[in-house]
């Protein structure tokens, strides 16, 4: 007798079996979230291979180390930054600089890793992702919270693949792809119909996870998220503001999916890794950057977004101030140049500075778990936070940073 | 002079092991071979009051075993000859003994040891090479793992060499997860919270590694060494069990306590039981510890005695396990039936792996499979998001954008005939509802909805 009631209670809960789980689910995250969190959005702008400081926010005009590039000044007083970047330059109240972090990972892909995840990279035990965590700590939604434009991304480790970065590579293929499931949507319906007596009669998580995947993909179809994905149905102004540059149709994507609810947007820019020939390739890198990444801050603050989103330049590390014998710069984590702004930090600060020569940090070293600690607790997330990762270990937010205390 | 001391107090330890072994081998010898698999599970639900879920008709037994064994659907012409003579032992034997089965579980074995990488590497590929040829050989498992653990050479040549190669940092973590079953990532920062194990455990583990040395042969190329390291008594390696090396050859002596040790034998049992039951005796696989006990002690120790009475031989313990009671049960199940599912008597869920997946729709589908094709199916599957750790072979990783990408992939049909569609994907026949539901629909949208549909997705 009681079985039955129990069976009869189960299948006529129906859709409400998934409901309550996705709801468990969401409870579970409302204790762990601060509620002042739930509005934070980030976008990080990766110059991947790594940029040289002294062609862009820490120019050395003069010095030995410093090569033909020369400085201009900013909005803010008394700051200058490399000639390289007028835009930016314009906009340097909005900005602060961090011409004092150091890292100690000058390989490609442990930087990649390290200024990512806040983390040195240890093979036995992942850590997630900034993205991943942001997108942990957002109320859940039905589209992705973490896009990965123009790269793959790293991944969620025990944050689970639920908070996995969303990877357009190519807008385009994106598109085709929300295209090819807008054609399968009564197919998907009949699915749902199809799978519901075998779900029914079993009892599993990983069964539920699935159904409640295949769900959302549905429901995915008609949030703005996959209207913001079709970056070709921008304004003809909004293209012109941005350029037609890759980079720049990158940023107009990443402006869109944010203000669709988004709240991590990575966006890469690849060719920053300029052993040859680093003065004209950097001057060239720039000016495919400082349009857009001006058109972006410009947009955030006229969207209403400003004060929501942190908005972060940087790569892997920063370049040796010795020039190399093909005018160009090697890799030198010793000094990995942040530039960011919005989302409640400061703008026109300058923290910490390197010497003369640019080889030696001269006052107020910051680490990377520093810049994480500052990145989370704009967020609202105490860097001391201890994740349970899943796989019971204990996992602090932060590397045990401390925050940089003049950009709050 | 001192090597040859050292080297006869190995000898020693060795010998008296080795008597312990014996001893207590032979004392539990008596009422080990007497019992079985079932008897302990049939004693287990008595004493909880649980009934047993009926055994699964034979084209579902042949699904699940086929998948299990050689990670792949059968096809209509198996499903036709096994349901002609429906002998499931001997489809037992002829699966172990089938050329699928060795690469299928070295494939399974080097996701949970290497796990992935942005491109399937030539590393990875070494390291799975190396593993078809001892499972081909039915090699003892902890000779493997001894190799493995001992391996020296260059990654471009060696398989095993690789296993730790990919660990430079802490590899004791990944180590005592694979095959202790013990977490000692907690350890690694302060004492574990809910076990035994402190940070000095962790530190003293991981010495057994310091003699490890990574030298860059050439481009893609790396040698792995051990160097004699010289240390003061209070910087040796030790143990979990409090056991420090005498000799120089800290590698070869871990192996030995690591191989010899109980927990060693509980793990490789607990694993296998793991891959074939869907739920682990003590679950998760790799969580052992004082607050998370064996469902079912008897049976884990059973289990692990019998591993080291028959050395360690995989084919072996699998032979067992498939023709359990336990193994061969229905999976049908509902709320409230969670002690049930716990104390096997009902059977697990699996959601396929993505190599099995990729494999079934290929044969379902009549897809050609290509390496290529399958190395980028398994990575999208995951989203690129590869970080992780694949301790766990049946937790439910897919992205939503893997998912979203599998839905968009063309269905290539090999009938149009709905009842050989249910037999090509499903491996059984049509029920009149299910005719009722296909009538009027394309043979297209019949294929999309059997490819995605949960009973495909799962092993059942």
């Amino acid at each position: 007798m009681k079985m039955s009631s129990n069976r009869r209670q189960f299948l006529g809960a129906g859709l409400g079996g998934v409901f309550s789980f996705a709801l468990r689910h969401h409870c579970d995250r409302l204790f762990a979230a601060d509620p002042t969190l739930s509005q934070k959005r980030c976008v990080v702008l990766w110059m991947s291979g790594g940029p040289s400081q002294m062609e862009t926010f820490d120019p050395k005009p003069g010095a030995v180390t410093g090569g033909p590039t020369t400085a201009i000044p900013t909005a803010v007083p008394g700051i200058e930054i490399a000639a390289n970047l007028p835009e930016i330059a314009k906009r340097m109240d909005r900005l602060s600089i961090i011409r004092s972090l150091t890292s100690p990972e000058g390989d490609h892909d442990r930087g990649e890793y390290l200024l990512h995840t806040g983390y040195p990279l240890v093979q036995a035990f992942p850590r997630p992702t900034l993205g991943s965590i942001i997108s942990h700590q957002s109320p859940i939604a039905d589209f992705p919270l973490f896009v990965s434009i123009g790269t793959r991304g790293l991944g969620p480790a025990y944050m689970g693949p639920d908070h996995a970065p969303f990877a357009v590579e190519d807008p385009a293929e994106a598109v085709q792809l929300i295209t090819g499931l807008r054609r399968q949507r009564s197919g998907l319906r009949k699915l749902d119909e199809f799978n519901t007596a075998f779900d029914r009669q079993h009892l599993d998580t990983a069964l539920q996870r699935r159904r409640a995947s295949l769900q959302r993909v549905e429901r995915m179809l008609t949030t703005p998220f996959v209207s913001a994905l079709d970056v070709d149905k921008a304004s003809e102004a909004d293209r012109l503001r941005y350029g037609e540059g890759e980079f720049g149709r990158r940023c107009l994507l990443a402006r869109r999916l944010l203000e669709s609810g988004v709240r991590f947007v990575e966006v890469a820019h690849g060719g920053w890794d300029t052993h040859d020939d680093n003065f004209n390739n950097v001057a060239r890198l720039c000016e495919e950057i400082d349009r857009p990444w001006a058109a972006l801050l410009d947009d955030l603050q006229a969207g209403g977004l400003w004060n929501d989103t942190i908005v972060i330049w940087m790569g892997e590390f920063g370049r040796t101030p010795q020039i190399n014998a093909n005018s160009g710069r090697d890799h030198f984590p010793q000094v990995t140049p942040v530039v960011l702004g919005g989302g409640g930090l400061k703008g026109g600060v300058v923290v910490g500075s390197t010497n003369s020569t640019g080889l030696e940090i001269e006052s107020e070293s910051v680490t990377v778990p520093n810049l994480f600690a500052t990145l989370f607790t704009a967020f609202g997330l105490d860097p001391a936070h201890e994740f349970r990762t899943d796989f019971g270990a204990i996992a602090q937010a932060s590397d045990h940073g401390t925050p940089i205390a003049t950009l709050l | 002079m001192s090597q040859s001391f050292n080297a006869s107090r190995v000898l020693k330890t060795l010998a008296l092991l080795a008597v312990t072994l014996v001893a207590s081998a032979s004392s539990l010898a008596q009422d080990h071979s007497a019992t079985s698999i079932d008897q302990i599970l049939r004693k287990a639900w008595s004493t909880a009051g649980l009934e047993s879920a009926p055994l699964v008709p034979d084209e579902q037994f042949l699904r699940r075993v086929t998948l299990d064994l050689v990670g792949r659907i059968p096809t209509p012409a198996e499903r036709a000859s096994f349901l002609a003579s429906p002998d499931r032992d001997a489809l037992v034997e002829r699966l172990l003994a089938s050329d699928e089965f060795a690469p299928f579980w070295a494939d399974h074995w080097t996701t949970q040891l290497y796990g992935y990488q942005g491109d399937d590497s030539d590393e990875r590929g070494l390291l799975a090479e190396w593993l078809t040829s001892q499972i081909g050989s039915n090699r003892p498992y902890d000779q493997i793992a001894t190799e493995l653990l001992t391996a020296k050479g260059e990654s471009a040549f060696s398989g095993p060499v690789n296993f730790l190669l990919r660990y430079p940092d802490e590899p004791v973590v990944k180590v005592s997860r694979a095959f202790l079953g013990v977490r000692l990532d907690c350890a690694r920062c302060h004492d574990h919270p809910f076990d035994r194990w402190t940070k000095d455990d962790f530190a003293g583990m991981n010495r057994f590694f310091d003699g490890l040395e990574r030298q860059d042969v050439s481009a893609g190329n790396t040698r792995l060494v051990d160097v004699v390291r010289e240390v003061s008594p209070e910087e040796r390696p030790r143990f979990l069990t409090g056991a420090e090396p005498q000799t120089s050859q800290w590698r070869s002596e871990f192996s030995l306590f690591l191989t010899r040790s109980r927990p060693f034998a509980r793990n490789f049992a607990n694993r296998l039981w793991y891959h074939l039951l869907g739920r682990g005796i003590v679950h998760p696989v790799d969580d052992v510890n004082r607050d998370n006990p064996a469902a079912i002690p008897e049976l884990l120790d059973w289990l692990a005695d019998e591993a080291r009475q028959k050395d360690f031989d995989l084919r072996h313990m699998i032979r067992l396990i498939c023709r359990s009671q336990a193994y061969q049960m229905q999976s049908m199940a509902t709320q409230g039936d969670e002690q049930r599912l716990k104390l096997f008597a009902v059977r697990s869920l699996k959601p396929l792996t993505p190599e099995q997946w990729y494999a079934s729709m290929c044969l379902a589908t009549g897809r050609e499979s290509t390496a290529d094709e399958r190395i980028e199916f398994v990575l999208t599957f995951f989203g690129d998001a590869l970080n992780a750790d694949f301790s766990s072979s049946w937790e439910y990783r897919e992205t939503v954008q893997g998912l979203m990408s599998r839905l968009v992939d063309p269905v290539t049909l090999p009938s149009r005939d709905t009842d050989e569609l249910f037999v090509r994907f499903l491996g059984r026949s049509t029920t009149p509802d299910e005719r009722a539901l296909c009538s009027g629909r394309s043979p297209q949208d019949i294929g999309f909805m059997l490819l995605h549909s949960s009973e495909f997705a799962f092993n059942h």
